[in-house]
């Protein structure tokens, strides 16, 4: 059904062969169905709008699709995808890749998630301002742990540097953390961190 | 659950089975429906953050500037409280009032936050998101895109639950003292993400995706689908209006296209065939174009 798309001009390049192999889009499948609830909760956790969350849903797949052959066997393949997903989001946060797609079912969808909104008190609103204050790379380590459930071996295949480094950086954000905690007013000893 | 966690705004197990939803499973279809293009031609692997997939993102320019003077209108609002729900709000960005069984919200500043307006239609029990997007001529003033969530319900199930208008009613938009609307039916519940357009500051793009030969567009009256990029030019020249192009990708059967932002500076020639011409700012035509004539205009309706 795709015979009509081989026309190299409109393409700009060169012929299209070989066509696609079905190992790859079984694999592709696969993968989508293992990770995609992962991936969306990844997305809807860190983005402020159903949009934003719907756009890096998307974006990530579209580039593992198109990187199908780099992506890692087993358990390493869901820690690879939270990698281009978090480009993805540090693009979009950066403004330089404002898409759209043009699925209306799935900005819907996200959309609906938005409605469940986290716990609030005023304690806990205090914590997350200290970690939305918190540099981004702090935020992102901590959001990992807390929200993601990774260890320190998963969250270095993630952010692609050894597990030493992810254990200092992450003892350095912990600290941040406490310390801005601590300045806000809220007791450390009452936050919970004992999973990180 | 420690404290942490519990600022997540969704956890992963409360997502179980949005795989098969039907948003889950149309992306993941319209991502391996690309397969030719993305898989098989080194030359055009499309960069990681610029994908074909997606139609480039309609987004307000970064906040600022002053009020359009012509749509700066003051609307008195009176207090009036019922059952303890605010029924009217006024700031300088938005005035809103419960007029019978509708709520009218007058736009006082359009360049004003989104959140300045967000802020007014939660103080009346409303979860509408307005965003004021720099329109084409014939789109300003009117609802140019809307999305809801949340199960919203409606009493009038064959009405749309937003619109749009003047104030004072029946003015004419752009004049002096005449503001843009937004009306939202009372009883809508859930929330809604609604676009209107406003008017463009000079240079600006226009957000909206209109047709250019619509009623009070640059192209009025010219019909440009399947004529050639030449004579196309030709007629814009005449109008003293410059053209940009957009080269399209048009689906298997001819009923849809996808368009691709960095195919925008293609080397496109006269002989190319024009499919549709929309507005990108005032005095600049986007031509959507392909380089061969097709069988079917892939930018009409199936």
């Amino acid at each position: 059904m795709y015979g009509v798309f081989r026309s190299p001009e409109l393409r700009g390049g060169g012929p299209w062969d070989p066509p696609v192999d079905d190992d790859r889009k079984s694999r592709f499948e696969a993968v989508y169905k293992e990770t995609y609830e992962r991936i969306l909760g990844y997305a809807v956790r860190r983005c402020d709008s159903p949009e934003d969350a719907a756009d890096v849903v998307a974006e990530t797949f579209a580039i593992v699709w198109r990187r199908i052959d780099a992506l890692p066997p087993g358990e390493q393949a869901p820690l690879w995808l939270y990698g281009v997903a978090r480009n993805v989001l540090a693009n979009h946060r950066r403004g330089q890749a404002r898409h759209r797609h043009g699925n209306a079912e799935l900005d819907t969808e996200i959309a609906d998630l938005y409605g469940h909104s986290p716990e609030s008190g005023v304690e806990l609103s205090t914590i997350a301002r200290a970690l939305r204050e918190l540099p981004d790379d702090d935020r992102e380590l901590i959001s990992l742990v807390a929200w993601e459930g990774l260890d320190h071996g998963e969250i270095a295949e993630v952010l692609g540097c050894s597990r030493n480094a992810v254990r200092i950086r992450l003892y350095r954000a912990r600290k941040r953390l406490s310390k801005a905690l601590a300045g806000a007013g809220v007791s450390v000893a009452g936050v919970v961190m004992e999973s990180l | 659950m420690n404290d942490l966690q519990q600022l997540a705004r969704i956890r992963d197990e409360n997502l179980r089975g949005q795989a098969s939803g039907a948003g889950a499973r149309t992306l993941l279809t319209s991502i391996t429906g690309e397969a030719l293009e993305i898989v098989t031609s080194d030359a055009t692997v499309v960069p990681p953050t610029r994908g074909g997939l997606f139609r480039s993102r309609t987004r307000r320019l970064a906040a600022g500037g002053v009020a359009v003077a012509g749509l700066a209108a003051a609307a008195v609002i009176g207090p009036a409280v019922v059952g303890g729900t605010a029924t009217s709000y006024a700031s300088s960005a938005i005035d809103i009032e419960l007029r019978g069984d509708q709520y009218v919200a007058t736009i006082k500043d359009p360049l004003a936050e989104y959140a300045e307006y967000t802020k007014g239609f939660k103080a009346v029990g409303l979860d509408v998101r307005l965003q004021l997007v720099p329109s084409s001529p014939s789109q300003v003033g009117k609802v140019t895109g809307w999305r809801t969530h949340g199960h919203p319900k409606v009493s009038h199930p064959n009405q749309l639950p937003f619109g749009s208008g003047s104030a004072p009613a029946g003015c004419t938009l752009g004049q002096d003292g005449c503001a843009m609307t937004v009306i939202v039916e009372s009883d809508f519940t859930g929330g809604a993400v609604v676009k209107l357009g406003r008017p463009a500051r000079p240079g600006e793009k226009y957000q909206n995706r209109g047709s250019a030969t619509a009623e009070g567009e640059m192209l009025e009256g010219y019909d440009p689908a399947e004529k050639t990029v030449g004579e196309v030019r030709a007629e814009a020249r005449d109008r003293g209006l410059k053209t940009a192009f957009q080269v399209i990708t048009p689906s298997p059967d001819y009923t849809g296209y996808r368009i691709e932002p960095e195919r925008r500076r293609a080397k496109v020639g006269d002989d190319w065939i024009v499919w549709r011409a929309e507005s990108e700012q005032a005095g600049v035509l986007r031509l959507l174009v392909t380089r061969e004539r097709l069988p079917r205009n892939p930018t009409a309706p199936a």
